[in-house]
């Protein structure tokens, strides 16, 4: 009886780490492989668009000025005659790198005190909460123009503010999950074994409070994306020469009868990368969701 | 005997899962008799819950799939029924209680209300009808004061008053056949207690068959008048209570039988079944019970065996089940 | 007899219910002045239906709820408020197995840290040597070295409830407080584990709070049962009495209620249906808790809660049935 049989064996043999069994699920995800892969190609191709863009975005060339799409320009050309293909994915270095700026600024702002107001609760998660909601009920895009207006135009100003914006969500996320998973047995089995409280939260809490953030991310990469090119069109976000797509819609605005392909592609560019972001977020959390309910 | 009120022939139930289809059930057949109680016996895992549900075609699809058999109901094939046809059976015909009665009781109502509404639903009578109607089968279960308790809400009730109520919920439209799935067993003893001793005395005076999931051997020699035990999603055994506790013909039902902590018996080393059941994705092959059986022999992991009957409604699913002499219980 | 190694007097455990837009805050009183002791490797059951207050009094032995009042020694020291770091030091003494076996191991953690933990929090061993240690843990609990790189959700109930058990005795505790620790577990398993208590106990002398509301398991593994009804011990004494010869009439029914698995003997033996539910912790009778339930009830049951008196056999019972 002390010695484990042969059918518990054989489960043991065939059963996988949670992470292997996460990714294996994950894989099992069609369209958030389609959505990861979709990405992966796009990252790679803002990192690597010197090389791999057909045309210099900067070189113009005013005898072709506005051209539909062509063999030579696949997107056609803008006002001054440069190649949108090109300038498409030099424009993705920016807008990628954007929605990487704010996500991480959220991230900075919202997940240390939720963890804070989730794991202390009383007055501390009081004030930490009244702040929060004090800052939800600022409509969003004042708040994003004013703060743009006392940091100066620039897109990093503008994924400043964003961030800012987006972080109360992530702030009660943590809070919510903290708040679960400090209720969970295992916290007091740690405690009833004599883990300081410090061990507690980097030990316990903080390893199985990052899931849900994972899925939080991907969506708000999509949000933050948005964003970025809702500021840039109207002018707050990424300054000339550099362009991201929301800049670039801005631009291809003032020609939208004569020439829609200036808009069309950076705006699809922007259009199928959100929704990657969500559609990935939507796997992540799918795969993570079934680890939950496991078992039963 | 008259033709069985449910008879359940072959039935095969598959899950998706991580590991692709997987066969949860496999080829369960039982019969249930007006005014009998069949006790459906199995540790978690062995598929008697799977089984409750599929009789009212409950289970949750996907996941699930019924992938084969035949489910009569009265000499009527359920599977395949259209499902505004199977929604007038359910309730009415066919009533199910389930363990946490929270979870069949709508909180948002009263009491009285849901019972009605379930009179109302199939009888199509009014509301003054269906609350008097609702009032009757509180006062069934016992439930004091029932002219101030219709109008209560669930969460006012106690554990085992929800119980009470969800059995009357039940009993509203005159079942012929009750699906009880491990409807004591989150209750205290003392509760259970009472509950059994309604089950029995409703069942002597409204005759109708229940069909009750346990996994509490106490339980089913209390209430029960006929047993099938299930292990690793088959029936290993099925016999008359008596003859069950007395003389078990499955090495598996003797586990469990010897395995229960007897009052009484305060000291000796308890008898367990070594390991642990297997997962329904990796069933052993032959016999699925022989890694843990004490009798087992080299051929009961090679050739698959089929259920023995022994006369009188018996049968066993066992190879050795001629030579072995098993234990029951004291 | 010798000084015991727990002894709980008078204990008190108050939570505040918060109450909402239109209800005050209320209190319940969850332990109601339970009195115990338990010497060097005996076992004492606590028994009690829902509402009973046994799960409390365990976690109040741990000291991971407060009492509100009484007092509570763990071999010769006052650890009823004690705090930070004293506590800490008292751990490795105390060690405790919880009901559900699925949320009672930290599923990000590897088995080998999950049963080292104690080791590492405690530094009692690291490194080479704490691995060498949770190996020859896990084969106490009848699990291998081949373990030890796994996930908790790889396991069955059973398994995990071993790995629990491994990880409590892995600083040697005196006492282990196990709240429901098989209750979860189906039958066959369940009796594995019982099994293995009963061989840790043997070798290593520890001493059992043993938690449940399954008489028969309690029958089987206890020295001396104590029996709770509502917040209050209404009976205490060694089994074979408790079992043979209850004396308080709640005991009597609860006894009666649990249904023997033999069809014959089952149905043909007395029982006691107690009537009613359980009363609500929040609004207890006055007088003897189990007045309002007991086929025995006098008008002296209603006034004053009756003392506990001594009982030929063993142990004693809080009932005015029999005296005066």
């Amino acid at each position: 009886m002390s010695e484990p049989n042969a059918a518990a064996l054989d489960q043991l043999g065939a059963s996988v780490s949670a992470r292997r069994r996460f990714l294996r699920r994950f894989l099992r995800q069609r369209p958030a492989l389609y959505a990861l892969g979709f990405l992966v190609l796009l990252a790679l191709g803002a990192v690597f668009a010197p090389w791999v863009a057909p045309h210099d975005p900067l070189a113009q060339n005013l005898d072709r000025v506005l051209e539909a799409p062509s063999f030579d320009h696949f997107f056609g050309t803008d006002e001054l005659g440069r190649d949108v293909a090109s300038r498409t994915l030099f424009a993705a270095r920016i807008s990628l790198l954007a929605a990487f700026q704010a996500v991480v600024i959220a991230l900075l702002i919202g997940v240390p005190p939720g963890l804070v107001a989730g794991l202390f609760g009383g007055q501390t998660d009081n004030l930490i909460m009244r702040i929060t909601d004090a800052l939800m009920s600022f409509p969003p895009l004042i708040l994003a123009v004013a703060i743009i207006a006392v940091l100066g135009p620039s897109l990093t100003n503008a994924m400043i503010a964003v961030g800012i914006l987006l972080s109360p969500t992530f702030l009660r996320l943590m809070r919510g999950t903290a708040m679960a998973v400090a209720q969970e047995t295992y916290v007091e089995a740690a405690r009833s074994i004599g883990c300081s409280q410090s061990w507690i939260i980097t030990r316990h809490i903080l390893p199985n409070v990052v899931s849900p953030l994972f899925v939080q991310i991907s969506v708000f990469a999509g949000v933050a994306m948005l964003a970025e090119a809702g500021l840039s069109f109207l002018g707050l976000g990424a300054q000339p020469p550099d362009s991201s797509w929301g800049a670039m819609v801005g631009r291809g605005f003032r020609y939208i009868s004569h020439s829609p392909s200036l808009i069309v592609f950076p705006g699809l560019a922007i259009a199928v990368t959100v929704l990657a972001f969500y559609v990935l977020g939507d796997g992540l959390r799918d795969s993570l969701g079934r680890e939950v309910r496991r078992e039963q | 005997m008259s033709a069985p009120l449910l008879e359940v022939e072959d039935l095969a139930v598959e899950f998706l899962t991580d590991h692709g289809w997987v066969r949860v059930v496999d080829g369960v057949s039982f019969s249930v008799g007006a005014g009998e109680t069949l006790g459906l016996v199995g540790e978690s895992g062995s598929g008697k819950t799977v089984t409750s549900l599929s009789v009212m075609q409950l289970i949750p699809r996907p996941p699930g799939r019924i992938a084969g058999g035949s489910i009569r109901f009265e000499g009527r094939e359920l599977l395949g029924l259209p499902e505004h046809e199977l929604e007038a059976l359910r309730g009415e015909a066919i009533a199910m209680v389930f363990q946490e009665s929270m979870t069949s009781l709508n909180p948002a109502f009263t009491i009285g209300d849901q019972i009605g509404e379930v009179v109302r639903r199939h009888r199509g009578v009014s509301r003054r009808e269906a609350r008097v109607r609702a009032l009757e089968v509180l006062e069934l279960v016992q439930i004091p004061d029932p002219e101030a308790r219709i109008d209560a809400y669930p969460h006012e009730f106690s554990g085992g008053m929800r119980q009470r109520a969800a059995i009357a919920m039940a009993l509203a439209c005159d079942p012929k056949l009750l699906i009880a799935d491990e409807p004591t067993t989150a209750l205290d003893v003392t509760v259970q207690a009472q509950v059994l001793d309604l089950l029995r005395s409703l069942q002597q005076r409204l005759g109708m068959g229940i069909l009750f999931v346990t996994h509490n051997l106490g339980v089913v020699a209390d209430l029960c008048d006929r047993v099938t035990v299930m292990y690793a999603g088959r029936i290993v055994e099925t016999a008359n209570v008596f003859d069950l506790f007395e003389g078990p013909q499955h090495p598996y039902t003797e586990g469990l039988l010897q395995a229960m902590p007897q009052l009484g018996e305060r000291g000796k080393r308890l008898a367990a079944i070594p390991g642990t059941p297997p997962m329904p994705w990796q069933m052993p092959d032959g016999c699925r019970f022989h890694p843990r059986c004490p009798y087992a022999e080299a051929a009961c992991a090679q050739q698959d065996v089929m259920l023995t009957e022994l006369g009188e409604g018996r049968s066993a699913r066992c190879r050795r089940v001629h030579e072995l002499d098993l234990k029951g219980a004291e | 007899m010798t000084a015991p190694l727990l002894s709980v007097e008078n204990l008190e455990v108050t939570f505040k219910i918060r109450g909402g837009l239109l209800r005050p805050t209320r209190k319940l009183k969850a332990v109601n002045g339970v009195s115990f002791h338990i010497a060097p490797g005996e076992t004492l059951a606590v028994v009690g239906e829902s509402g009973s207050g046994k799960s409390t009094v365990a976690r109040a032995v741990m000291r991971l709820v407060a009492p509100s009042a009484g007092r509570i020694d763990l071999d010769g020291d006052d650890i009823t408020a004690m705090q930070g770091e004293a506590l800490r030091r008292i751990r490795p003494k105390l060690q405790m197995v919880f009901q559900d076996p699925y949320s009672s191991l930290d599923p990000s953690m590897i088995i080998a840290d999950v049963v080292g933990e104690p080791l590492t929090v405690h530094g009692a061993a690291t490194g080479a040597e704490r691995d060498r240690r949770v190996q020859d843990l896990l084969e106490q609990v009848g699990l291998g070295r081949y373990h030890m790189n796994r996930y908790p959700h790889e396991f069955s109930g059973g398994q995990r409830q071993r790995i629990a058990i491994a990880r409590a005795i892995a600083l040697s505790p005196k006492l282990l407080v196990l709240d429901e620790a098989v209750s979860a577990l189906d039958v066959s398993t369940q009796n594995q584990i019982l099994n293995l208590l009963e061989d840790l106990r043997r070798e290593l002398g520890i001493a059992y709070l043993f938690i449940s509301h399954d008489l028969g398991v309690v029958e089987h593994i206890a020295d001396r049962v104590a029996v709770t009804y509502l917040g209050r011990i209404v009976e205490e004494g060694p089994t074979e009495r408790i079992f043979a010869k209850p004396a308080h009439p709640y005991t009597e029914a609860l006894l009666s209620a649990v249904p023997v698995p033999n069809p014959r003997i089952q149905r043909s033996r007395k029982r006691i249906v107690l009537p009613g539910d359980v009363p609500s912790p929040l609004a207890p009778p006055s007088g003897c808790p189990f007045h309002t339930r007991c086929p025995h009830v006098m008008n002296v049951c209603r006034g004053e809660m009756p003392s506990h008196e001594p009982v030929a056999g063993g142990g004693s019972v809080a009932c005015y049935l029999g005296r005066q």
